[in-house]
Parts: C-alpha cells; structure tokens; sequence
C-alpha cells in the first residue's frame, strides 16, 4: 500500500481510543499515543516534532490492533510514516550505538561471502539439497554482540538443527544467507532491505527447496508478510519450526523434565502471524513439564520491550520489568519464549544495574533440545560413519 | 560521519592521554583525539568501515598505564566485537585493531579472533 492508501484506511478510525487504552508505549505516560498518531497523520505529519518523537517509540506490537473495531493495523501506518521520515533523514535514536543497523545495512551491501555457518559440527546433519531449508537468522551475529550470562544465540541455532534432525530432516543452510531486512524496513530503511530481500530470495530459488523453516518470528513475519506483498507470492511453505515440530510430534517424542514454565508469546509470533498453540503444544508434550499461563498471553501478551533495536528507554524498561513480574507471579521457573530478540530484551532486564531475581529466561528451542538430552552432539545414524574430527566444534 | 566523508581514509581513535607514539604520527592517519577510549562503541567502529574507511585504528596506552583504568580493557571488548563482526561479514578483521602502547601500526597477518 502507498502512503495515500494507508492514510485513506486511517479515515475508518471512530476515535474510540481502544488503541491508546491498550498501547503499552501509552501507558508509560511519555506522550504516544496510536490514536494520536493517526490523527496527526492525516493533519500535519511533514512539520510535527511531536509526531516524530512519538513515531519511533512505537513497539509495532500489534496490541492496538488486536482491539481495533474498524480493523486498522496501525503498524501500517507507522511503517509509512518511518519510511517517509527516513527519506527526509530523520531516524530513531539507535541503541547499541547503532551496531545492529549497521552490521545489517553491511549485510545489504557487501559483496563478500560470508563466514556465518562457522558454528556448525560434524555431529549436525546438513544437506545441500532437499525439501526443508532452515533460515538461522542473525543468531551468529548477535553472539558475538551479546554476552548475557547463559545467552547463547549460536548454540540455539545448533539445537535448531539438532530437532530437525531428531524428526528426520536434514536441512539446507544457506551459507551466505542474509539478514531478512525486519529491522532495517520498521526504521524505514526501504532501500537496504530491498537489497536484502532480493539476496535472500535468490540464494533461496536456486535451491529447489519446498519449504522454508524458521527459528525467528521476526524473519517468518517479514518473509511470510512483508517480501510476499512486496515481491510477489512465494511458491515455498513458510513455517516456524515450533509449527514444522508440533507436526512431528510423535517422532520428536520429549524426555521428562520436571517443573513449571510460562509461555511468553513474540508479537510477531502471536498477534502478527497467529502462531499461537504451536509453542504450547510443544511444551505441554514434555513430560513432568507444567505450563501455565501468565496473565497476559496469547492476543493479549504483552511485547519484550524492543523492536529493531532503538528507543531502547524507560517505557521499554518498565514493560520488560512488568513482564518479568508477571512471570514471576505464575511461580514458574522458566519463561520460555521463542524469538532470539525476546530472549535477549528479557536477559538484558534481568541483568540490569537494578537486577532483580525472576525467572530464567530461555529459548523454547533450546528448552526441547535439554528436555531430549541433545544438548551436546546427536548420535550419529550408523549408516553415517564419519572419520572423527576431534575438537573441531571449538575451531 | 555523513558531513565528511571518510572513504578510503584510515582513522585512528586516539586516547588524549596516551603518549606520542609511532602510529598517532602516521602521516595518513586522521586521528581523533577522544578523552577515553573505552567509550568509543563498537557502533562507531563498525560504522567508520561501513562508510568506506580503509583501517581504524584504537590507540591508548598499555592496559597497565590507563588513566582511567579500565578505559584499555574497555575498548579491548569493542574491539573484540567488531573484528568478530567483521569476519562473519567475510572481510579482514585486521582492519580494526587495538594499538596499546609503542607497537607498530602496520596490519599483521594476525590470528583471527575465532569464532
């Protein structure tokens, strides 16, 4: 949709305000508010200070739209207005002195190969044909920015494989596979995520491959949404792969673990795509393993925090701590949660200057790899007798 | 970064305190004379080669000499991360380095960091 079409849909708004009564941004009292938004919109956008400030604080979470009676995705919107905003050379202020953007907007540009797959072992069984591509993300970069104490993007990555394995599949891993362009596009950045999603959408045809699996919500949603309506509609299956595993489950088959988890659901996971009972399904099939819900889940859970790192301030923080409560308040011992960025947003509250005891923060991937004993490497089929490489993981 | 253009230039990130050495007086070098070098991010590291700069180079003194006493440690972990970066984005992680004292400036066919 164009900018005139986006601000034409904003003219079924009936000003109820259910969007601002939900907003979490709104609710901190720093001034956003979605109503606001598009209202101003419509009125002043090109010279309005107030919308500028107000149009990088939001979280694109979706809860507004989860409850608006007219049916706007005011997200839309927001994603217009940055692109518009960006054009002009205004931006949001970067966390992480602006790092992340940057090592994406290189991804963009760069000719060189990469080295993204160094992590691999002999132990995870890969192809370089097939059905089932397996897309890792940036989880290789942000293991190398973030040193949380448990955090191990890279190692989420392995377990990724390892259950695939588990049921069957042997991925393909593209080697010189892209960022998906979600954060470079929701800071209206159009330009490089053009340029990402075009590498990404080139190495991905000439593999032949049925169905692109994803361990990132971020990057399913930007494929699944944001490259279809953009670059035409994609002839692969595109799927989580807590969707792929609930298929599975049979095979998959979970070791006991005793003890009482909560659910977090990503925004893109849940409100954006829908995926909703995927993660739960997986988790009720751990044996021991109790769930139980926080008071904020599924359509009304609340967001980590963070979305394309910036803005990162205290909205984000009193969310984050917010959520921790609530997790705390179930009296689980573990909040799993099934996007890496959630993962690290959530860490990062916990490990404050502040810090606060909650729960351990861990990733639903890594928590069915524990629950199977496949947190170090997977038995190797015997038809498979590979020459031992010794300490090669740790090259 | 966007007002001077930086392409082709090799830039050095100088802590005010350290001593005159051999690499801060390299003729080619446009050195910015920072009061701590610790706080130099590994944003802005990074972003000096997205812009086209050739080398960037962090140049305080000894860990053991620091002013503000971590301030070399500190930079040790920028550091670290974007010579990482730079490798998974496939180019030469000697092209930010760490110069601690009197070494020499020239680019060592250095160990990669590993992964």
């Amino acid at each position: 949709m164009n900018m005139d079409q986006v601000l034409a849909e904003t003219l079924l708004c009936q000003e109820c305000g259910r969007c601002t009564g939900v907003c979490p941004v709104a609710r901190s009292g720093l001034g956003f508010s979605p109503r606001k938004v598009i209202r101003q919109a419509g009125e002043s956008r090109t010279q309005s200070p107030e919308l500028d400030r107000a149009l990088f604080t939001c979280l694109g979470c979706d809860r507004c739209a989860a409850v608006c009676p007219s049916g706007l995705t005011i997200s839309d919107l927001i994603i217009r207005l940055r692109q518009e905003a960006y054009q002009q050379g205004r931006t949001a202020t970067l966390a992480h002195g602006g790092l992340l953007q940057s090592f994406m907007r290189m991804m963009a540009t760069t000719p060189d190969r990469q080295h993204r797959l160094d992590w691999l072992d002999p132990s995870l069984r890969v192809s370089t044909s097939g059905d089932t591509i397996l897309f890792v993300g940036c989880a290789p970069y942000f293991d190398r920015v973030f040193d949380f104490p448990g955090l191990r993007p890279v190692e989420t990555a392995r377990n990724a494989v390892r259950l695939l394995n588990r049921v069957g599949i042997e991925p393909i891993l593209l080697d010189d596979e892209r960022c998906c362009g979600h954060d470079l596009l929701w800071l209206g950045d159009t330009g490089n995520f053009r340029l990402l999603a075009e590498r990404n959408l080139a190495q991905i045809a000439v593999t032949g491959a049925k169905r692109l699996v994803f361990s990132c919500p971020e990057c399913l949603r930007t494929f699944k949404l944001d490259y279809q309506s953009r670059f035409g509609k994609s002839s692969l299956e595109l799927l989580h792969i807590s969707e792929l595993l609930a298929r599975e489950l049979s095979q998959l088959d979970p070791g006991a673990m005793p003890g009482r988890v909560t659910f977090h659901d990503p925004c893109r996971l849940g409100r954006h795509l829908g995926i909703y009972d995927p993660p739960r399904e997986l988790l009720r099939a751990v044996p021991e393993l109790e769930l139980v819900e926080m008071k904020h889940s599924r359509e009304q859970a609340t967001c980590c925090g963070g979305t394309a790192w910036v803005e990162c301030g205290t909205a984000v923080k009193c969310l984050q701590n917010e959520r921790l409560a609530e997790a705390e308040a179930t009296g689980a011992e573990r909040l799993v949660t099934a996007c890496p960025k959630c993962d690290i947003h959530l860490r990062c509250a916990l490990s404050g200057t502040d810090a606060r005891t909650g729960p351990e923060i861990v990733n639903m991937i890594n928590l069915l790899a524990e629950s199977l004993g496949l947190t170090g490497p997977e038995p190797l089929p015997e038809s498979a007798v590979l020459a031992d490489k010794g300490g090669s993981q740790d090259a | 970064m966007s007002a001077h253009s930086v392409v082709g230039t090799d830039i050095a990130f100088r802590c005010n305190w350290a001593r005159e050495t051999e690499p801060a007086r390299h003729p080619e070098l446009e050195v910015v004379r920072v009061a701590c070098i610790g706080r130099i991010p590994a944003g802005l590291l990074l972003q000096a080669i997205e812009h086209g700069a050739g080398q960037v180079l962090v140049l305080g003194c000894p860990e053991n000499e620091c002013r503000h006493q971590n301030g070399v440690r500190l930079a040790q972990v920028q550091v670290r991360i974007v010579r990482d970066l730079l490798h998974l984005l496939g180019l030469d992680p000697d092209r930010v380095r760490l110069v601690a004292g009197d070494e020499s400036p020239t680019p060592r066919p250095a160990a990669h960091p590993g992964v």
